[in-house]
């Protein structure tokens, strides 16, 4: 086949996955949180209100599109854009089974961390061209965020590259044939928290801290560009799920199972596992209270960074001594 | 109540120089009539000699047709004394401020002074309150209500269309209420506008000067509310940051001001409190009583005992509904949404009560001078039975799920912290007061209804922060259904109301009763002249005093913490602006 | 001419999708979170809680006007804050509605003889559904929305209905 055409079909796949991942992750919000607090969340519309969130989108694309008079419009415009562009990007190097990845990158854990690092400049775009305070604090402190987490998330990954001795996510995922990376338990937390931070999730949800501002970044943001926006959040949290079932759960696989024999199930495991990973965030979403901003600084600077740096030092000396009892004996 | 002595209040005022006529008025108490110069000095002398009033239970005044009487009633904590201090002022008068002797009286004077037209001397920010420019003092005998024939015909009222173009950010930029002729220099220690050297209050109404670094940075004004979603109402504060630190406050109210206190001049007593339930919207039940009290203290009439214990049994149902409408928004401006829906579980459960006893969700009209609008139902003691032992589980559970979670912890403790002295000074009460280690309950220190019959703690915390305003709210509720317990298990047999005429005339005279609300002393001034209507009906808002305390604290701490702290006072907007 | 046919302001493509978005525009109302005053717990805080939980219905509150269709006025408008009512109606996108909740917002309710108080938001902002009370219970608020919902799809009715007799 032409190898064009088979890039632009992974492409839209990766597209198609992501919107749809979208719509039911926000029916599934709101049916998590429902549950979680004595409700019963969309009912009406659809079986189990399952329709809910197509009308939801349907309805966006719909309303009219105002843009104020006091917004810069060529950022306006292009924010929610480079918002989602990102976090589609991060898609490509997602390994859903042995084959299924749209492009099996040799550095797709670097290639994800650099894409997601582009989102906070989307955020600062929108939260600049609103001109709108609440936007602009929501964006400033979506960048502080990002400048103090981007680095523990990396570092707090690499003792899983150590162990794996790759940066291929498949290759990452092969190494856990047996025993998955979580048994590296301070890697994991860390990789967590710091995560949590990343994709902007409760506790530390200050880019958009509803009763602080009115709706952060995506105040003056209506129809469809806030639905881009709203998108690619909850995109986000995908991914960092994702990730985490990548680096640490063993991606696709089941344990002592053979490889073959979970191939054809494979991307359904992968994604079993990440909506997992999503349910407990969505769990945090709806009990933690949110942390102030020099709070979350300080966790970032103070306790983080040590502390990550720490655990990899550890984890070397510990595979150091590891391969040299077994060298000797 | 106890009152002070007669002559020691008047050598006192004669030795500062105060010319005074002290009389002592049924219902009211010792009443110093002092003259419109001299009011100031006189609550001077109050606050500083033995008597020690040191504490603004409020501030307000009464259109007596000739003049404006603005009343002072002082209290006093050490000595357990009140006191009324009258100055009749003339029309479009001048009010000197008593802000730097009581810093109470910061709000109490600017609403004053708009709503009868007076001007406003030596106040750090003397702009309106509550209505806008171009309003009447509507509180003046001579500005009319609508008449039965414009509200009738809704088409009557135009809507002028330029006046509604206007920015909502402009309302910022009042005239101040200054005398144009006001003198500039400092005079007999009243400080001349923009010229005062702030001391206990300061930095909430205090600008930054710009530019505080080498690096020339620029302030940001944020406008939150009064549309947003945290603001717990129409309540809107303008915070000046610079990034996230708060640097100057300002809490700009009005927004609901529907003229309660006008509007019951022309009510027959016993619907005034259909007024009162929509002040104070989430306890009403405690503003009716206030009401009823003050009416029977005019009436001389005592409402029998059986009415009494539903009273007191509505009240603290109607508490615990206040208060877990306040402790579950806590959370949510925490940003902690799971305490809000848990706590919503229960109150359903309260009102399903209290609409079995009263007939009404939210707005009861259930305590009516004399006793109570209707007996107890059997169905309901059925139901407060079965919500006690719920609640018991369920407050648990939600004081698990806030309290105890430290992030909670980390952002509330050590923020906003009032000192003993601060909190008296700025006319704090209820729970706010005594979360600051002042052991004040008008329950137990003036006992009204039933409460002398009930056994009940205080919860008390000498901390002071907005944690330990919480914690003291959340005891209250568990005290609060103790009492409920109390009052049906032991409730009396008998009649549930006096026999009071249809309609009611009490004589001329005034009268003050004040009750604990969930957030304070909710207080009723009746000025009675005779007739089936109050001549003035002042309502004491402990939230207006909660806010202008809350406001002062803001500067220093960041937005997310302004959110936080404003919430922990526990302000709800209906009663503020009345 | 043909492509007239299948997008044209008459064609059957457009008449499905505008029926589309109808139903998507009734089943998806996000109203925006503004109490006012007494009305804001019964209609906005119980309607979201337990027992009465809107969003069975898809009806879920956003704060910021921008992402709103439905602005309920929950409460006594008086001069002060109809400027502001004013604003946010102003701020939010087509198509908009508003509910008058509770005897205040539709006629001024208790306090209309107090002169600061507006006789009814629709002296200032166009309104949809009235619903009477003080203050009217969620199930209340629950039937406005549900007549809002029906008046939602009586006007896309009455405007393909229109559309098709043009065709004709």
């Amino acid at each position: 086949m032409n190898t064009w055409l088979i890039v632009v079909l992974r492409f839209l796949a990766a597209l198609t996955l992501m919107l749809v991942n979208g719509v039911v992750m926000i029916y599934m919000l709101r049916k998590v949180l429902g549950r979680l607090h004595l409700r019963l969340g969309p009912m009406d519309n659809g079986p189990w209100g399952m329709l809910q969130t197509v009308y939801d989108v349907i309805k966006l694309l719909t309303k009219e599109d105002p843009t104020p008079s006091a917004v810069d419009r060529g950022l306006f415009f292009l924010a929610p854009a480079v918002v989602f562009v990102p976090s589609l990007m991060a898609y490509i190097a997602l390994p859903f089974s042995r084959t299924w990845v749209v492009a099996d990158l040799p550095l797709g854990l670097l290639f994800v961390f650099a894409v997601m690092s582009l989102i906070p400049l989307g955020i600062l775009m929108a939260g600049w061209a609103s001109n709108n305070k609440w936007s602009l604090i929501g964006a400033m402190r979506a960048v502080g965020a990002q400048v103090t987490y981007e680095v523990p998330m990396l570092i707090a990954a690499l003792p899983v590259v150590m162990m794996a001795g790759s940066l291929n996510l498949g290759d990452i995922v092969r190494a856990q044939h047996n025993v998955w990376f979580v048994v590296n338990v301070p890697a994991f937390v860390l990789f967590c928290i710091a995560g949590l931070i990343e994709s902007g999730q409760t506790p530390f949800d200050l880019a958009e801290a509803e009763s602080e501002l009115v709706a952060g970044f995506a105040t003056e943001y209506s129809a469809m560009k806030f639905g881009l926006l709203f998108l690619s959040e909850f995109s986000n949290t995908f991914i960092f799920s994702a990730l985490t079932v990548t680096l640490f759960f063993g991606g696709w696989q089941v344990p002592f199972v053979p490889a073959d024999v979970v191939q054809p199930i494979a991307p359904v495991v992968f994604m079993l596992k990440t909506y997992i990973g999503i349910f407990f965030l969505m769990a945090i979403r709806g009990t933690l209270p949110r942390v102030r901003v020099d709070q979350m600084l300080e966790l970032g600077w103070k306790f983080l960074l040590p502390t990550s740096i720490a655990w990899l030092l550890i984890t070397g000396l510990i595979m150091k001594i590891g391969s040299t009892l077994a060298v000797s004996r | 109540m106890p009152q002070p002595d007669l002559t020691v209040v008047r050598s006192a005022l004669e030795r500062a120089g105060v010319a005074v006529s002290i009389e002592e008025v049924a219902c009211l108490g010792v009443v110093c009539r002092v003259s419109a110069d001299s009011a100031r000095a006189a609550v001077a002398t109050l606050r500083d000699s033995d008597l020690a009033f040191d504490f603004l239970i409020d501030l307000f005044g009464i259109d007596t047709g000739e003049a404006i009487d603005v009343v002072y009633h002082l209290r006093s904590f050490s000595r357990d004394e009140e006191i009324v201090v009258k100055a009749a002022h003339d029309y479009d008068g001048v009010l000197a401020s008593i802000w730097d002797l009581l810093p109470a009286a910061l709000m109490p004077e600017r609403e004053l002074c708009e709503l009868f037209g007076l001007s406003l001397l030596g106040h750090p920010n003397p702009k309106r309150l509550l209505t806008t420019d171009g309003c009447a003092p509507y509180l003046r005998k001579f500005v009319e209500i609508r008449s039965d024939e414009e509200v009738r015909d809704r088409s009557t009222q135009h809507v002028n269309p330029k006046r509604l173009a206007r920015a909502a950010g402009s309302i910022a930029a009042e005239e101040p209420m200054v005398a144009p002729d006001a003198p500039s220099a400092t005079q007999d220690g009243i400080v001349a506008p923009g010229t005062f050297q702030p001391t206990l209050l300061p930095a909430g109404l205090r600008r930054a000067p710009a530019g505080v670094d080498q690096v020339t940075t620029e302030h940001l004004v944020l406008s939150m509310g009064p549309q947003h979603p945290s603001t717990h109402g129409v309540l809107r504060l303008n915070l000046e940051i610079d990034g996230e630190e708060v640097v100057g406050a300002e809490a700009i109210i009005g927004y609901l001001h529907r003229g309660i206190e006008k509007l019951a001049e022309s009510r027959r007593y016993h619907t005034i409190g259909t007024l009162l339930d929509r002040g104070d919207y989430l306890a009403g039940i405690h503003s009716e009583l206030a009401l009823a009290l003050a009416t029977e203290k005019l009436l001389e009439v005592e409402s029998p005992r059986r009415a009494n214990y539903l009273r007191v049994m509505l009240g603290e149902l109607n508490r615990i509904a206040s208060h877990i409408t306040w402790y579950g928004p806590a959370g949510l401006d925490a940003g902690a949404m799971g305490p809000f829906l848990y706590t919503f579980r229960d109150r359903e459960l309260l009102l399903d009560i209290l609409e079995d006893v009263t007939g009404a969700r939210m707005m009861f009209n259930y305590v009516r001078p004399g006793g109570v609008l209707r007996d107890f139902t059997t169905t309901a003691e059925a139901k407060i039975r079965h919500f006690l032992d719920v609640f018991a589980v369920h407050i648990e559970e939600n004081d698990e799920i806030l309290m105890g979670n430290e992030i909670f912890q980390a952002r509330t403790q050590g923020l906003g912290v009032f000192s003993r002295e601060a909190a008296l000074g700025f006319g704090l009460t209820g729970a706010n007061l005594r979360a600051s280690g002042v052991s004040w309950d008008i329950r137990r220190d003036r006992p009204y209804a039933a409460y002398n019959e009930m056994d009940f703690d205080i919860p008390l915390s000498e901390v002071g922060d907005v944690y330990a305003r919480t914690a003291v709210r959340l005891d209250e509720m568990r005290q609060a259904a103790r009492i409920v317990r109390q009052c049906i298990d032991g409730l009396p047999e008998g009649e549930f109301t006096a026999k009071v005429p249809k309609v009611l005339r009490p004589p001329v005279g005034e009268a003050y009763a004040a009750v604990e609300s969930p957030r304070g002393e909710l207080g009723v001034h009746i000025v009675s002249d005779g007739s089936d209507t109050p001549y003035r009906m002042r309502y004491r808002p402990p939230a207006l005093y909660a806010l202008q305390a809350g406001e002062t604290l803001l500067p220093g701490g960041l937005i997310a913490d302004a959110v936080v702290l404003m919430g922990s006072m526990d302000v709800v907007l209906g009663e503020i602006d009345r | 001419m043909a492509l007239d046919r299948l997008t044209g302001e008459h064609s059957a493509v457009f008449i499905r999708s505008e029926q589309l978005f109808d139903v998507a525009r009734r089943k998806s109302l996000w109203y925006m979170a503004f109490g006012i005053a007494c009305c804001a717990i019964e209609g906005l805080m119980h309607a979201s809680g337990p027992r009465y939980d809107f969003d069975r219905l898809g009806v879920f509150f956003r704060a910021s006007p921008r992402q709103s269709d439905v602005m309920i006025v929950a409460g006594t408008v008086n001069w002060k804050m109809a400027e502001t009512v004013k604003r946010l109606y102003d701020e939010m996108p087509e198509p908009k509605y508003v509910i008058a909740m509770g005897a205040c917002a539709c006629t001024g309710g208790p306090f209309r003889e107090y002169p600061n108080v507006v006789m009814g938001v629709d002296k200032v902002v166009p309104v949809d559904v009235y619903i009477p009370g003080c203050p009217p219970r969620p199930e209340s608020v629950q039937y406005g929305f549900i007549q809002l919902m029906s008046k939602i799809q009586a006007q896309t009715g009455e405007r393909l209905a229109s559309a098709r007799s043009d065709s004709r």
